[in-house]
């Protein structure tokens, strides 16, 4: 059987990029661990990623600042503070200045080494915004009425593992 | 089946017929001013309610308002080659010249949106994350959109035949359409710095309303804006064909 | 909209407060500025390309005609 020409450019288009759109499936999935940005607690204490964490490179550790765990050293420029994924949490130490969205019950991604006690020692601190954008008044009125939720991400995903108690 | 075949094929004569270029040049001539003075009012409407009207955010104060411009610039820069890959598709298949022009003239609008939308996006990184740039998916994704977008650009630039030169960048084009669900998709599927969806996301918008709407405004603006231009260089890019014929008739005649 | 009305006439009126946005005025005017002048060239450069490819048009219309002659 003759096949028209466009018919058979549209099954070509179609057949590759079918094939196309497969192959570059695969390759995300394969490499789903590489594209990682950062690990959350719970991960990094995994002991599938264990053996990818070596004290000569840099690690990233990603989630909420513990609400009360920010101290500050007498310098001003030191801080230690703990990440927590509501499941799990991780101490971290940093000398520098924060950005301006770091704060307590807020997402974060620092950027160190390990210490053998399990310390992280961040040379990086970055802040996570979530995708909630409101005005000052109402997230004052939602305070008000106990309908806020402190660190409750909507991203929840990104944070807990496990349902919380 | 066999309905829309017959469907379709009743329906090709009045496409074939709009689809002209004097229809299209007459279509797009009297479209012109309606998007020019529309984009020009809907803009200037939209910059005053986002950076007069617009209440800070409560977490990033003032910083907030870049968020009008990035947004819209990112919309842009998806949705723009979303297109151009669609219609890349349409013009492999049909060898539809009127398609493998509209994608042209759309790729340079669409550059520069994804170049604003990278731009804008690192200024506000940098006092609201502490970085200008980092190599999170959804940022390298829509490095890579852009990245795209320019290569399309220098294929059409350095080919000498005209119509092998469109074959070959709409295959690019195309084969570029599947880093657009990646872009858009790289915050749910990867740890990213970079926040997931605000507007487009299951259970709706995560903004408050005096926020989302100047911002939505800011998309239509800016989208009746991209629309023009596009429309300019549709045009400018149908006449200067026509122009070419006609000087390699009159050659051919003198 | 009066709300609204408000809020522009306060910002005019304390005009550095405002160019200063809360301390972030260098980012959201270097992002603002930026855009306003790449999309500004973006549009001068096609509306210039658009009158050159229809004043060539018109041109070519006009040999035709002096000539007496058409092309088919």
């Amino acid at each position: 059987m003759r096949i028209k020409p466009k018919y058979r450019r549209l099954l070509l288009v179609v057949a590759s990029l079918l094939l196309l759109g497969g192959a570059v499936a695969l390759m995300l999935v394969a490499f789903k661990d590489g594209v990682v940005f950062f690990y959350t607690p719970t991960e990094l204490h995994q002991p599938k990623n264990q053996a990818k964490i070596t004290p000569d490179r840099p690690v990233r550790v990603g989630g909420l600042v513990a609400v009360h765990s920010l101290q500050a050293g007498a310098d001003g420029l030191s801080y230690q503070f703990i990440i927590t994924d509501l499941s799990d949490q991780l101490a971290v130490v940093y000398t520098g200045v924060l950005p301006d969205l770091f704060r307590e019950g807020q997402g974060v991604v620092a950027e160190g080494h390990l210490l053998p006690t399990g310390t992280l020692v961040a040379t990086t601190v970055l802040a996570k915004h979530d995708e909630r954008y409101m005005p000052k008044p109402l997230v004052d009125q939602l305070k008000a009425t106990g309908r806020w939720q402190e660190g409750q991400m909507p991203s929840e995903q990104n944070y807990v593992k496990t349902p919380r108690p | 089946m066999a309905s829309i075949l017959r469907f379709y094929h009743r329906l090709a004569p009045f496409w074939a017929k709009a689809t002209t270029p004097s229809a299209v040049l007459r279509l797009l001539a009297a479209m012109q001013s309606w998007l020019g003075w529309g984009s020009v009012v809907l803009l200037a409407i939209g910059l005053v309610w986002s950076l007069l009207v617009a209440p800070p955010d409560y977490q990033q104060g003032e910083a907030v308002r870049i968020m009008f411009l990035h947004v819209p610039c990112a919309w842009l820069a998806l949705a723009i080659y979303s297109m151009m890959a669609i219609m890349s598709a349409m013009a492999l298949i049909w060898r539809h010249n009127l398609a493998f022009i509209t994608i042209r003239a759309m790729a340079p609008v669409g550059a520069v949106f994804a170049f604003l939308c990278l731009f804008t996006g690192a200024i506000w990184g940098k006092p609201m994350w502490g970085t200008w740039w980092v190599w999170d998916a959804r940022l390298t994704s829509m490095l890579i959109l852009w990245f795209f977008y320019l290569g399309y650009l220098a294929l059409l630039a350095v080919t000498q035949d005209r119509g092998r030169g469109e074959r070959a960048a709409a295959i690019l084009a195309l084969v570029g359409g599947i880093n657009v669900p990646i872009v858009k998709y790289s915050v749910d599927w990867w740890h990213s710095l970079h926040q997931p969806a605000s507007i487009l996301r299951l259970g709706g918008p995560r903004i408050a309303a005096e926020i989302l709407a100047p911002l939505l405004l800011m998309i239509v603006a800016m989208t009746v804006f991209a629309l023009y231009v596009i429309c300019l260089n549709l045009r400018r890019l149908l006449i200067e064909r026509k122009n070419l014929a006609a000087r390699l008739r009159q050659n051919l005649v003198a | 909209m009066a709300e609204a009305l408000s809020s522009i006439g306060y910002k005019l009126s304390h005009f550095s407060e405002f160019m200063a946005m809360g301390g972030y005025g260098f980012y959201v005017w270097s992002c603002y500025g930026l855009g306003l002048v790449v999309l500004a060239a973006l549009v001068m450069y096609y509306r210039r390309r658009l009158r050159q490819a229809l004043r060539d048009q018109v041109l070519r219309d006009q040999v035709t005609s002096g000539d007496g002659t058409t092309c088919a």
